[in-house]
């Protein structure tokens, strides 16, 4: 009886995405409204063209004309980072939802109906789980060979899991709560007390760990354009720059780095935005 | 008799950084030496924090903005947090509701026990010996095997009565059992009920009970104060607070109750539900739901008054100037 | 009069993990047997209050009635169709019938869906009414439970305990149900909110003629708001009757120590005296007493309450599953 506290009546409060109540969620917002900005309409940002070779203007430092110097072709890093935008979040977004759909759903089923259904689902999410990440995904690319699509396959393969997991555990905790059980006096279907009743409770912690996840995807991806074996050049993306510019590493120190910090900033800000929802989202359930 | 404890003019707020939450606001009362004190409320009323504020406990970001702890003649609250801590367990124990989380799950019984014998210069023999003894004091059967056992090997009941025993191993002359049978059935809240009665008479020991259980106070305490919003609203002899409450809270708490006699007449509850602490009553904290209720009841604060013998209530509308 | 609800037989057992080791060491498979042989019936326009400490197996019962959990053996017939035998889909549609009211209004909320949301989809699934007459309906069932219009568009975090229970309340008697099982509705609210909604509930008995399987471990509660009383004790029913009968003149061990040892504010007690009423804990449900289930802490166990398990005549008023009932008058209810 004690352990709830007063009882107090509330005005409903309308929770809003939009009047961030933290740091964290107004600086992953902020980021966030950037990068999209920069990835719909990279055009505006810069003049150059990301591909354009340039033989007169190679290797050139930092300056007014161009903001993050060239690169041994003479392309213009800038631009290729702008324009890298685009494919970078594609990557990031597009190897985390299909995972957390797919994931979300096999944790849904896996823990609402335990037993032979959850049986099948862990033992083999646990074969993935044997796997170290970054080996499974060069070795499905290795198979399928390189490319974005088959990257984005082999992210997909194995990027499901860790939302099953998430989601599951949090399944089997909600399906023996009073509103799931009230929910199947009511003759509801099962379909629909997972989906309707269970999964708007359990999925916030999937959400958040996806607006991480989105950072990680696209670190993988660039680790795996570094390896060679992720985007083809010469489209422009930002682990293949970083690789293009090892070999200038002493002398060309921007092409590395500038491409490497901007990813950098990205992934905090993604981090933010997790953080920051995720304050949002427990608030809210209670 | 002499007073063990005599609390002052408590005041303990929390102050939040957007609202300061009046948890306990001007308490007094005192617990004669011997004797089970009861605090009775409903939840959030701050009946259990004015219990760990006594012994500076209370939950950050409490802060004692006021008032005096004399405990036999003592004043707790100007002394340091480690000085106080001297007086924890050791001079007052302090038992929970609920002994699965107050107990540490993997220290065994003994050792638990061990833990508040140290410092007294016994060997290990001496301590089981005084572990073993504890145990059979609160009548746990078996004694010198389930003293090296865990708590989770303990049924509830069981659990209530090792918690007993750990806090008393410390020999402590003051005890706070803070909803002691609130957890557990009928038949084993009557042996706990039961057995707290019997110990405080073997080890002379006063207790303050905290419950929200009108029964409980009327089976186990001598005299009872009642809390609302943080502050005492009445306190007298338990017999005398059920057969003639004064304070317009008290009634409505007993009409609320299920009469024991079958007249089948209707419960009166109290209407609406308490308020939030973290509000400021200029006035009596309960006007909103009070039947009779004036202006000035909204506006200047009742003192605790007169009602009877060693009864008093904090209402405008006792002691004849109704 | 025919009953509404007639349960025979009705056995809920739980099969208990089994492990590789248990296998190697030929331990049978242990069944947990939460409720054993339970006949029941409810009459149109009763207060049924069924009476035990944890573990009896009241929530269990509950549960299998409203179909949550499967039993395994026995019948629970309402309005001539047999609840046990329906497929998914007819047992759906009869939902309607019965529904629940639980115990923990903190809990019993789907944290997000607004109230309106809620009984929405309830009316809509059930096709309770026309789309033009759920905005009236909603209010009409808030209204009934006290609440008002309002409250609908607000989210279950906003409510207080009570407001909440309320809730709950509406949300079963949005179906027009025949029987409401409430299981310890009131016992995770403070005792005032708690008399608001005792009264509410006898209030909407009254209004709508419904049926209410009241389940509590507070006999106080149980005595103000029921016609009849079952005492559950490890699994079965010891004790079943009128109430007032029940709380007069207790036949059964169980029940009178029971109504001893519950602490009561309008009794004189010595709060100085040592009252212990009765000794020994609940038996484990895995490892059940022989006989009679309580007899290992019944003050008038004899030989043949250990070897042989009393039953009691199903068609008496006044049913007590004792050897050696008290028939004495006893001090008329009171302690």
């Amino acid at each position: 009886m004690s352990d709830h506290n007063a009882a107090v009546t509330r005005p409903a409060r309308r929770k809003s995405l939009f009047i961030p109540r933290s740091i964290s969620l107004t600086c992953g917002l902020i980021v966030l409204a950037i990068v999209v900005v920069v990835a719909l309409f990279p055009g505006i940002f810069t003049h150059y063209d990301p591909t354009l070779t340039d033989p007169m203007s190679m290797l050139k430092a930092p300056s007014a004309a161009h903001w993050f110097g060239t690169d041994n072709y003479g392309r213009d890093i800038f631009a290729r980072v702008i324009y890298g935008t685009r494919i970078d979040i594609l990557i990031g977004v597009g190897c985390v939802i299909v995972p957390f759909i797919f994931g979300s759903l096999m944790g849904l089923f896996a823990g609402y109906y335990g037993g032979k259904v959850d049986a099948v689902i862990m033992r083999i999410l646990d074969v993935f789980m044997a796997f170290p990440f970054l080996v499974m995904v060069i070795a499905i690319v290795a198979i399928l060979g390189s490319g974005i699509r088959n990257m984005l396959i082999a992210m997909w393969v194995v990027g499901w899991k860790e939302y099953a997991r998430l989601v599951r555990s949090e399944v089997l905790v909600a399906r023996q709560s009073e509103y799931v059980q009230a929910a199947k006096t009511m003759g509801y279907s099962e379909l629909r007390v997972i989906l309707r009743h269970i999964m708007p409770n359990v999925i916030s912690s999937a959400i958040i760990y996806g607006a991480s996840d989105i950072v990680m995807c696209m670190g993988t991806a660039a680790s795996l354009s570094y390896l060679g074996i992720g985007v083809k050049p010469p489209t422009p993306e930002w682990g293949a720059i970083i690789n293009e510019g090892k070999a200038f590493i002493q002398t060309a120190w921007w092409i590395t780095v500038i491409p490497g910090a901007v990813l950098a900033f990205v992934g905090w800000g993604f981090s933010m935005l997790g953080d920051g929802l995720s304050d949002l989202l427990r608030a809210d359930g209670q | 008799m002499e007073n063990i404890l005599e609390v002052r003019n408590l005041k303990m707020y929390y102050c939040g950084r957007r609202e300061t939450v009046r948890a306990v606001d001007d308490v007094s009362f005192s617990v004669r030496a011997g004797e089970t004190f009861g605090i009775v409320g409903e939840s959030g009323c701050g009946k259990s924090t004015v219990c760990r504020t006594l012994v500076q406990m209370q939950p950050a970001p409490g802060k004692i903005l006021g008032g005096q702890v004399i405990y036999r003649g003592k004043d707790l609250t100007s002394l340091s947090e480690k000085e106080v801590r001297a007086y924890r367990g050791t001079e007052i124990g302090m038992i929970f509701q609920n002994p699965m989380t107050s107990l540490n799950p993997v220290m065994k019984i003994r050792d638990q026990i061990f833990e508040s014998l140290k410092g007294r210069g016994l060997t290990k023999k001496e301590m089981l010996d005084q572990a073993v003894s504890l145990l059979r004091l609160v009548d746990i059967p078996d004694p010198e095997k389930r003293v090296s056992e865990y708590v989770h090997q303990f049924s509830g009941g069981m659990r209530q009565r090792a918690m007993i025993a750990i806090t008393l191993a410390a020999r402590p002359k003051l005890l706070i059992a803070d909803e002691p049978t609130t957890a557990l059935d009928v038949t084993i809240q009557n042996q706990i009920i039961s057995l707290i009665a019997r110990l405080k008479k073997e080890l002379g020991m006063s207790v303050i009970v905290i419950t929200h259980d009108l029964g409980v106070v009327n089976e186990m305490c001598s005299r009872v104060a009642v809390m609302y919003a943080g502050r005492i609203v009445e306190t007298a002899a338990t017999r005398e607070l059920f057969d003639s409450p004064a304070h317009p809270y008290t009634k409505g708490l007993i009409a609320s109750l299920p009469r024991g006699d079958g007249s089948g007449d209707s419960l009166k509850p109290i209407p609406g539900a308490p308020p939030s602490l973290a509000g400021e009553f200029p006035g009596c904290a309960f006007a909103d739901r009070c039947p009779h209720a004036t202006d000035r009841c909204r506006t200047e604060r009742p003192e605790l008054r007169p009602a009877g013998p060693e009864h008093f209530a904090a209402c405008h509308l006792t002691g004849g100037n109704a | 009069m025919d009953a509404l609800l007639h349960i025979e037989d009705l056995t809920v057992a739980f099969d208990l993990k089994y492990r590789i080791t248990d296998a190697l060491a030929r331990r049978e498979r242990k069944k947990l047997i939460a409720v054993d042989e339970v006949d029941l019936d409810l009459m149109p326009g009763d207060t049924l209050g069924l009476v035990g400490e944890s573990g009896c197996g009241k929530t269990s019962l509950a549960r299998a009635i409203m179909g949550l959990y499967r039993p395994s053996e026995g019948r629970i017939v309402l309005g001539g169709t047999d609840r046990t035998k329906l497929s998914g889909s007819e047992f759906r549609r009869s939902c309607g019938d019965i529904q629940m009211v639980f115990q923990d209004p903190y809990s019993s909320l789907n944290p997000r869906m607004t109230v309106r949301q809620m009984l929405k989809e309830e009316l809509v699934k059930h096709r309770m009414c026309g789309k033009s007459e759920i905005p009236g309906r909603i209010r009409d069932i808030l209204e009934m439970v006290g609440l008002s219009e309002e409250h609908a568009d607000r989210y279950p975090s906003s409510f207080s305990g009570g407001q909440r229970q309320r809730i709950c309340i509406a949300r079963a008697l949005a179906l027009n149900p025949k029987i409401i099982v409430a299981d310890e509705p009131v016992s995770a609210l403070d005792v005032s909110i708690q008399a608001q909604i005792l009264n509410l509930f006898v209030e909407l008995q009254k209004k709508l003629n419904l049926t209410i399987l009241f389940i509590s471990h507070d006999l106080q509660v149980v005595r103000y708001i029921s016609s009849h009383v079952a005492v559950m004790y490890l699994g079965r029913i010891m004790e079943y009757g009128e109430a007032e009968e029940i709380f007069r003149h207790p036949r059964h061990p169980y029940t009178r120590i029971l109504l001893e040892a519950a602490p009561r504010m309008d009794v004189p007690v010595n709060p100085d005296e040592v009252r212990e009423i009765i000794h020994g804990e609940l038996p484990s449900p895995m490892n059940l007493p022989t006989g009679c289930r309580f007899h290992p802490r019944c003050p008038c166990a004899t030989e043949l309450c250990a070897k042989e398990e009393p039953l009691f005549d199903r068609s008496a008023s006044h049913r007590c599953a004792c050897h050696y009932p008290i028939m004495e008058d006893p001090d008329d209810g009171q302690r």
